[in-house]
């Protein structure tokens, strides 16, 4: 069967294998040419861990967070990721996230035939006191 | 631009974006050509990777054609061929100039997690992916691998992630010549572990799942025994039972979080997502491999913590447990030899291929493993006439 398995054992000898050992003698990746890398400087809009005292070199730039969502998250990059609290914060800001980019697209689903129910509901109970206020109908009998 | 854009969980569309800019001296934009889902890409459709935000574009296995070249860059000119690897990696960090790029400190401010990786949440520094017309790329003098002539895109693209991945999660096992060692997961990952496994020597290769049509293309393809574990009474007895009794040697989950199998943990880890996804293969490997044996682990799994692993077991069996995120850098050169001398045929595991614009449909037909899907690869300006 090996004969049959294409270079079957070409990469027998452990010490011949590419990852072998684990970490080398420290040199550079490919043509990196600096000593440290050049940083793209600092912006508030991008978030960073607790235990870092400013951006790493290089970061993403695409979508930095914002609204309720991005407070929430800010708040979450401000507690160490070994708290689980960090973590329960950002799938809590996940959720809001969902809700606001539904809510910025008009992609909101059920959602405004339950808002326009809940208006429709309130309308059909409502009736004015002698004060003028405006009450639930049953609301009123309490008075 | 055109970019897929993520809306939340199992949301998905194309939209348009703004163009992406040289945002460091040693950026390049990349005009993508080819550009492929990953099961882990996934794991982010599904909801289950903390800080993916709406408006994300996804993508970590691409290549391209260099479009616009940032001031400091030395090695690669505007019309280059490249593939890159999907972790971020500065080459002259503690961890890069150690060989470790995946742990490069340079490029995440986010999280301990990993390194910079392209398109996959904020807890990996917050870039945008492949997935789209156009894509920045960081450190361009470490990072893209220029395509040689003789070679197109498709044969090198899986050089960005899955056959490096499979490489060093058989790597990592420490394979002797004659050893048998068992891959779960029969997705593409886990076909080039097993392939890999061949190329180290191993003596018998068994790959195990539960899709039928894929582990039959894992017969044909890498030349594997297979098991479908939902056929079997017991996948821990039955591969002992193979094995003289004592287990395989070696042990590679290829899987992650969103395995099947143990219905209890999978509620508990993938439905009620109380913890992160369901361990169930890293059971199943420390349970399996023999007393003093290996296990490589390059399934991804989520934070923040996983339950009801077999620790103590691991600890009185022995065995050695190596993971990480893969060091592509490191050995693409030699991978390149591979598939150019024939030895893998990496391109030969892509079953579909799709325009861009129909990437939400490509994501749908790879999550449902539907029309016997084992790889799909989005294709900027490709049309079906």
């Amino acid at each position: 069967m090996r004969t049959e398995i294409p270079g079957w054992g070409v990469d027998a000898k452990l010490e011949d294998r590419p990852g072998v050992p684990m970490e080398t003698e420290p040199k550079p990746v490919r043509g990196a040419w600096w000593k440290e890398p050049e940083p793209m400087g600092y912006d508030a809009a991008h978030l960073k861990r607790a235990e870092l005292s400013h951006l790493t070199p290089v970061y993403g730039t695409a979508n930095p967070p914002s609204g309720l969502s991005g407070w929430i998250k800010r708040k979450a990059y401000a507690i160490p990721e070994d708290r689980t609290t960090h973590w329960m914060m950002l799938l809590a800001s996940d959720r809001v996230s969902f809700l606001e980019w539904r809510l910025k697209h008009g992609r909101l689903g059920f959602l405004p035939l339950l808002a326009a129910g809940a208006g429709g509901l309130f309308l059909l109970n409502r009736r004015k006191t002698p004060s003028g206020r405006v009450v639930r109908r049953h609301a009123a009998v309490y008075h | 631009m055109r970019a897929l854009i993520y809306e939340g969980p199992y949301k998905l569309r194309m939209g348009n974006k703004p163009d992406p800019r040289i945002e460091h001296p040693d950026d390049v934009v990349l005009k993508v050509t080819r550009s492929a889902i990953c099961g882990s890409d996934l794991h982010l459709v599904h909801g289950l990777v903390p800080d993916t935000r709406p408006g994300d574009t996804f993508g970590h296995e691409f290549a391209g054609v260099v479009e616009e070249v940032g001031p400091g860059v030395r090695t690669l000119r505007r019309g280059d061929r490249v593939v890159v690897p999907f972790p971020i990696a500065c080459g002259t960090c503690f961890f890069c100039s150690r060989g470790l790029t995946a742990n490069c400190e340079n490029t995440n401010p986010n999280s301990e997690i990993a390194c910079g990786v392209f398109g996959y949440s904020h807890k990996t520094g917050g870039y945008d992916g492949g997935q789209a017309e156009y894509v920045r790329v960081p450190f361009a003098d470490v990072n893209p691998m220029k395509i040689p002539e003789d070679m197109t895109e498709e044969d090198v693209l899986f050089l960005s992630d899955i056959f490096p991945t499979g490489y060093q999660a058989a790597e990592m096992c420490s394979i002797k010549p004659g050893e048998t060692v068992v891959v779960f997961g029969a997705g593409p990952v886990g076909l080039f572990a097993a392939k890999s496994a061949w190329l180290m020597g191993a003596g018998r290769v068994i790959v195990v799942d539960h899709v039928d049509y894929r582990l039959r293309f894992a017969e044909r393809w890498a030349q594997v025994e297979t098991i479908n574990f939902k056929k079997v009474d017991d996948i821990v007895l039955y591969l002992k039972e193979l094995t003289a009794g004592r287990g395989p040697d070696a042990c590679v989950d290829a899987v992650g979080l969103e395995a099947e199998g143990a219905p209890f943990q999978r509620a508990l880890g993938v439905r009620m997502k109380m913890e992160a996804g369901n361990p169930v293969v890293i059971r199943w490997c420390i349970e399996a491999a023999r007393k003093g044996g290996n296990i490589s682990i390059v399934g991804v799994y989520g934070p923040p913590f996983n339950n009801l692993l077999p620790i103590g077991l691991a600890m009185n069996k022995g065995l050695t447990i190596r993971m990480n995120q893969c060091n592509v850098h490191r050995y693409q050169e030699r991978l390149l030899e591979h598939i150019r001398t024939g030895r893998v045929d990496a391109k030969g595991i892509i079953s579909h291929r799709l325009p861009l614009e129909d990437a939400p449909q490509g994501y749908k037909i790879f999550s449902d493993k539907a029309d016997e899907c084992i790889k799909c690869v989005l294709v900027p300006g490709m049309s079906y006439a």
